[in-house]
């Protein structure tokens, strides 16, 4: 009885340490402000954090078994990602283009990072978001402003050629008219 | 109301065996996924009318609690909001999605070979009775034949295995063909419960 109840004990501290470490991960994976998700080689999505279901408008169990491919624009990309974490592990700042649950576009910087097994293999990979469209929004209306005046100061250029051309065409003139006049002086003479 | 009848409940009590925290904890949040706050609530006060007070804050992820419980708040669900079979599967499906046991087992099912080896050591996570294997695994005929053997159970519970055992296998397999279908069943005059998967 004695041996049965310190059992009962150790079963029961370890069930609450479980329960504090499960609380942990839970809250530090829930803490991260970068949306991330985790993929398995089926290129299913196996969990997602808050910051991912805040960001995309899906709750976390509509995107847990689906395919990841729903979360972008180009469905492409999902395994060029696949096949650039088998080369190189990691893949950090690749722009592309994900799609929210309200069908919303946002433009993003994608990280990843391929998960191994004891035996190196890949068994899966975090796939993380930076939302860069407010950025890429403020490059391209700089891009348009620069093109602009651009366009401006060409016209401005092409003016003052033209006044140029106009200018020394004068100044042409008024030598040849001066040359005559002396010509002329001298046949008078 | 939920009118369940003693007889039920006894019945129910019969179902010998315990669970894993988490198994109640998934379930009680897909009632309140599926019917709010207020559902949730009608199940705790129901279960509190019976006998058997259950609040989910209080459930215990890691701790082992009487399989009969978490049966009987099912049957109680059941009889609340008439949920039919179609509505069990979905919630084994979804506590395939929530559950921790599921995240970190899922994590190394990097074939489906590999999904079906490991159906003994998933049903042990949460259950201590019963045992689940893989009868038969054919990945060119892309079948495999799951026995869950020593345990009774509800027909409720026969439904969210459904569910849950698709869900599982969506991880691996593509799910545009994928069936599970309990082709045998202790209600229905077997010793076991046989399930086939095909994909």
């Amino acid at each position: 009885m004695k041996i049965k109840n310190s059992q009962k004990l150790i079963i029961e501290q370890l069930s609450d340490n479980l329960e504090v470490l499960e609380a942990y991960a839970k809250d530090l994976w829930q803490f991260f402000p970068l949306p991330i998700c985790h993929v398995n080689p089926f290129q299913v999505i196996l969990d997602a954090n808050l910051a991912l279901e805040e960001f995309l408008g899906y709750k976390v169990f509509e995107l847990t078994g689906e395919k990841v491919d729903i979360l972008f624009v180009d469905k492409r990309q999902v395994q060029k990602i696949y096949q650039d974490i088998f080369k190189k592990k990691e893949i950090l700042y690749q722009e592309g283009e994900v799609i929210t649950k309200t069908g919303e576009r946002k433009t993003v910087s994608i990280a990843a990072r391929g998960r191994e097994d004891k035996k190196g293999n890949i068994i899966g990979y975090y796939l993380a978001f930076s939302d860069i469209s407010e950025f890429k929004k403020l490059q391209t209306e700089l891009e348009e402003k620069v093109e602009e005046r651009t366009e401006e100061l060409q016209k401005r250029i092409e003016e003052l050629e033209k006044f140029r051309k106009a200018a020394v065409g004068r100044e042409l003139k008024m030598v040849e008219l001066k040359q005559e006049m002396r010509r002329l002086e001298k046949k008078q003479e | 109301m939920a009118k369940i009848s003693k007889e039920e409940i006894e019945e129910i009590k019969q179902v010998e065996g315990e669970v894993m925290g988490v198994s109640l904890k998934e379930d009680l949040q897909f009632i309140q996924e599926k019917e709010g706050e207020e559902g949730l609530k009608k199940v705790e006060d129901e279960m509190g009318k019976l006998g058997y007070p259950l609040k989910f804050e209080e459930i215990k992820n890691f701790q082992w609690y009487p399989w009969y419980l978490n049966l009987l708040f099912l049957v109680v669900a059941k009889n609340i909001f008439q949920w039919d079979d179609e509505t069990f599967r979905e919630s084994g499906r979804f506590s395939a999605k929530v559950s921790i046991i599921a995240k970190i087992m899922v994590k190394y099912f990097i074939s489906i070979r590999r999904c079906f080896e490991e159906a003994g050591n998933f049903w042990r996570k949460y259950y201590t009775v019963g045992e689940l294997k893989t009868e038969e695994f054919n990945k060119k005929e892309r079948f495999a034949v799951l026995v869950l053997s020593g345990v009774v159970g509800h027909p409720v519970f026969c439904r969210i295995l459904d569910g849950y055992i698709w869900q599982v296998v969506a991880y691996v397999a593509p799910k545009e063909k994928l069936k599970v279908q309990e082709i045998e069943c202790v209600f229905r005059g077997s010793k076991i419960h046989k399930f086939k998967v095909t994909w």
